[in-house]
């Protein structure tokens, strides 16, 4: 992401003047980091696509309780976190009386989406992430696919940096433990 | 177990994301959102008034109109036509009688 527009756009967006045009140019900036936070999690395009859409809505029907406390993107990770667990929490509870696992039915979206592109490993790795739980699997790709700072992942996660640390951790222990029995 | 944890271990696989997506993908929906917060309500609204104004005017012009030809048709039509009158002096009936009546109606 491009910092220096996203703030500069940032204070237009917070001295009310042009307000359409400054979201505009965020949106455009932040959409594409935000499109893959959303993507590692739900899996499917079309899902993602609907929940990314979800958040800059929110976020624009929302604008007045973003006063500039913290960066935009973290505000809008916030909103796009926010929006995936309820997705999920949803589909969790449309597949209730299905004898499959959300994370089957997850499984079974990623085989079936044409815009998956990895091999057997990834599948694999991709299997593996998604037995751990909602929270833990978010720290794990924020981490391993991002390489986002902790203090970062914090102001988004509402979570300590320990707490965050450990969580990770034990992910990529459960993950490659997974990894070995899986074969 | 030793090759399994070369082959599988973290280090060894692509930090790459796994997802294509479609092409122009980020410009259409970039596009989307923009036509999602354009301030369309107050186009409706202004919409919503002028029909509603239209309507209004409508209703008026259609109202005097039959207003004005009711009127007209109430003071253009004889009561009595011509042969008719005569035919009813013919018959007896009493001129002043008619005439009362005419000027009653």
């Amino acid at each position: 992401m491009k910092e220096a527009e996203i703030e500069k756009w940032t204070h237009t967006l917070l001295a009310s003047t042009n307000r359409q045009t400054a979201f505009s140019a965020i949106v455009r900036l932040t959409q594409e980091p935000l499109y893959w936070h959303i993507r590692k999690m739900v899996l499917s395009h079309e899902d993602t696509n609907d929940v990314l859409q979800n958040t800059f809505l929110k976020a624009w029907n929302g604008l007045d309780n973003f006063r500039g406390d913290s960066k935009i993107t973290t505000w809008l990770y916030r909103i796009a976190t926010n929006e995936t667990l309820t997705f999920l929490s949803q589909q969790r509870l449309k597949n209730v009386t299905s004898s499959l696992d959300m994370e089957d039915v997850l499984l079974s979206k990623l085989e079936g989406d044409s815009y998956f592109s990895g091999d057997e490993v990834q599948k694999k790795l991709q299997k593996a992430i998604l037995t751990l739980p909602e929270k833990q699997r978010l720290v794990f790709h924020m981490k391993y696919y991002d390489d986002m700072k902790y203090t970062e992942m914090e102001a988004i996660l509402g979570t300590s940096t320990g707490a965050l640390k450990a969580s990770y951790h034990h992910a990529v222990k459960k993950i490659e433990q997974f990894l070995l029995n899986d074969d | 177990m030793k090759n399994k944890l070369t082959k599988y271990s973290l280090d060894k696989i692509s930090k790459e994301v796994p997802f294509t997506l479609p092409n122009d993908y980020f410009e259409q929906f970039a596009s989307n959102i923009d036509k999602q917060i354009a301030p369309k309500h107050r186009v409706h609204k202004l919409h919503q008034w002028l029909y509603a104004a239209a309507m209004f005017g409508g209703v008026i012009t259609i109202g005097l109109v039959s207003y004005t030809l009711y009127t007209n048709n109430k003071t253009q039509a004889p009561l009595i036509t011509e042969d008719y009158y005569d035919s009813l002096i013919n018959a007896g009936v009493s001129e002043d009688l008619l005439v009362e009546y005419i000027l009653n109606e």
